[in-house]
């Protein structure tokens, strides 16, 4: 299955994909479930982010993993009832250093919860 | 890279990143190289536009950190030191208030800051501050208070003796000379009717009129000197009285002083009013306390005061509440507390804070100078006086601590 970033129906893909269509995946994906637990961390995102799947997988991602997105921007758009696809520009702080993304929040009527990665210039 | 040392790697990563106070690398300019999430976190809190240069983030705040990096130009060392930048506040958002800052030059254009949520800390210094004021404008108004007292008191003294000097005034000698008058033209009327016929019996009678009409005046001049003589003593009394009670935050005689038969006394003074109203009440005084060196006399008053107003808290109440009244007393922080709570009428929080102020009072006819009394014996016995309500309707609680070694606040 061919993903893109840009895709209008990704969220319908990605619920579609399998967890090894999602691991090869051109863009950063983390997968959780209704809990912000840690499903699935892509290839692409623990390039971006400098962090083994291993190391994070059922960790809270907003509290364990990544709490620099623990604010209004991202993490509490998922409190948002779904389904929830949003746009949003922010600057990772993964591996310290400052780095423009845009990310895709999505989240479907079954709970499942994406965060998908996509480095962009500043 | 080896995959020990890998993880080694990512351990640090993470322990630096997750380190709970905002750390970062900036250039000269300001531009983040490196920040980790309790970074992103703080900062993220002022801007929406990224976290990509510090000076641009705080640059509507405070731009003092900017100032001190362009003033720096030693090869290395502090640039500056907890730097507080107050932050505007964000009402969806509970986060900080204050940022401290501390910026280290590690080498040219590598500059680390470390910055924290300081907002506790500020929050409790202007607390204290706030506190401080309260306390200087409370000692304002109770020196207020004494060099008004003072003033009347002098005023009232003058009166006094003007008065005095009036009653004990009891001859008038424009009487007497007029009673001299009326005798002689008595022992003369044969020679008046003489000289001037019927007009003389009527000049003989008109003195008697007017003798006997300053005769009453007089005698209802010294009726109203003995009224004002007997009201200037009892201002003076009252005046005297308050100002033993907010004196100038001195204390008078000292002497070991046992709250708990202070408590009684106030109790079986009010005795009268307790009864009069039906309250039940209840005391609970720990035996074997130790005792103060303390002015038994002012304490006394203030104990009563306490008790009292708790009496006088029923006295708007017209429902069949069980009408209660607790006295307790007991140790309390290095100190002895006398605590009288009550469920009478109480009072709106707010005004509580205006009751310590001279003259504010809820009760009718209340001169408003108990409490401001109160706090003033408190004070001077280096203690406090507190008077707390949950609300109208809802009674009210009078807290009297005083500090188990008294330090006198004042000798004059």
């Amino acid at each position: 299955m061919n993903l893109s970033f840009t895709d209008l129906d990704l969220g319908g893909k990605l619920a579609a994909a399998s967890d090894a269509e999602l691991e090869l995946a051109p863009f950063g994906v983390v997968r959780m479930n209704g809990d912000s637990k840690v499903t699935l961390f892509n290839r692409r995102e623990s390039e971006i982010s400098g962090l083994s799947a291993a190391r994070v997988l059922g960790k809270h991602f907003f509290e364990d993993v990544a709490p620099c997105t623990n604010n209004h921007k991202v993490a509490h758009r998922f409190d948002q009832p779904a389904p929830i696809d949003e746009l949003v520009d922010y600057v990772f702080t993964y591996r310290l250093a400052p780095t423009p993304v845009k990310l895709r929040l999505i989240k479907d009527q079954e709970g499942r919860r994406y965060m998908l990665v996509q480095p962009r210039a500043s | 890279m080896p995959a020990n040392l890998a993880d080694e790697h990512e351990r640090l990563l993470e322990f630096l990143y997750r380190c709970p106070i905002g750390i970062a690398e900036i250039g000269n300019s300001g531009d983040i190289r490196l920040l980790n999430a309790k970074g992103t976190q703080f900062l993220m809190q002022i801007t929406d536009s990224g976290v990509l240069n510090l000076f641009t983030i705080l640059a509507p705040l405070n731009t003092s950190l900017q100032k001190n990096v362009a003033a720096f130009h030693a090869a290395s060392g502090t640039i500056c030191e907890e730097v507080r930048i107050a932050l505007a506040p964000t009402p969806s958002d509970k986060g900080a208030t204050h940022l401290s800052f501390t910026l280290v030059k590690l080498e040219h254009d590598v500059i680390m800051a470390a910055f924290s949520d300081v907002s506790a800390v500020v929050a409790a210094e202007v607390a204290a501050r706030q506190a401080a004021e309260r306390d200087a404008l409370q000692r304002g108004r109770i020196e207020t208070v004494a060099t008004v007292l003072h003033d009347i008191g002098n005023g009232i003294t003058g009166i006094g003796t003007r008065v005095a000097r009036l009653v004990a005034e009891t001859q008038w000698p424009e009487q007497n000379s007029l009673t001299r008058l009326r005798s002689m033209f008595e022992s003369q009327e044969a020679a008046l009717t003489l000289g001037f016929g019927n007009r003389g019996r009527l000049i003989i009678e008109m003195v008697r009129t007017i003798e006997s009409a300053l005769m009453a005046r007089h005698s209802d001049w010294d009726a109203t000197m003995l009224t004002f003589g007997r009201a200037v003593t009892h201002i003076r009394q009252i005046i005297s009285l308050q100002r033993t009670l907010v004196g100038n935050g001195s204390l008078g005689q000292l002497a070991p002083v046992d709250l708990m038969s202070v408590a009684d006394d106030a109790v079986l003074f009010l005795m009268g009013a307790v009864e009069k109203r039906k309250i039940t009440l209840t005391k609970r005084l720990d035996r074997g306390l130790p005792r103060l060196s303390a002015d038994r006399t002012q304490l006394t008053q203030v104990a009563v005061n306490m008790v009292k107003n708790a009496c006088e808290s029923f006295d708007g109440i017209t429902d069949d509440r069980t009408r209660e009244i607790r006295i307790t007393l007991g140790p309390q922080a290095e100190g002895l507390e006398l605590r009288v709570s009550d469920n009478g009428q109480g009072f709106d929080p707010v005004l509580g804070e205006q009751l310590f102020t001279p003259g504010k009072s809820t009760k009718a006819g209340g001169s408003g100078l108990g409490l401001v009394s109160c706090y003033g014996v408190a004070r001077s016995h280096g203690g406090s006086f507190t008077l707390h309500s949950e609300g109208a309707g809802r009674g009210a609680v009078a807290t009297l601590w005083l500090p188990l070694n008294i330090e006198t606040a004042g000798t004059s």
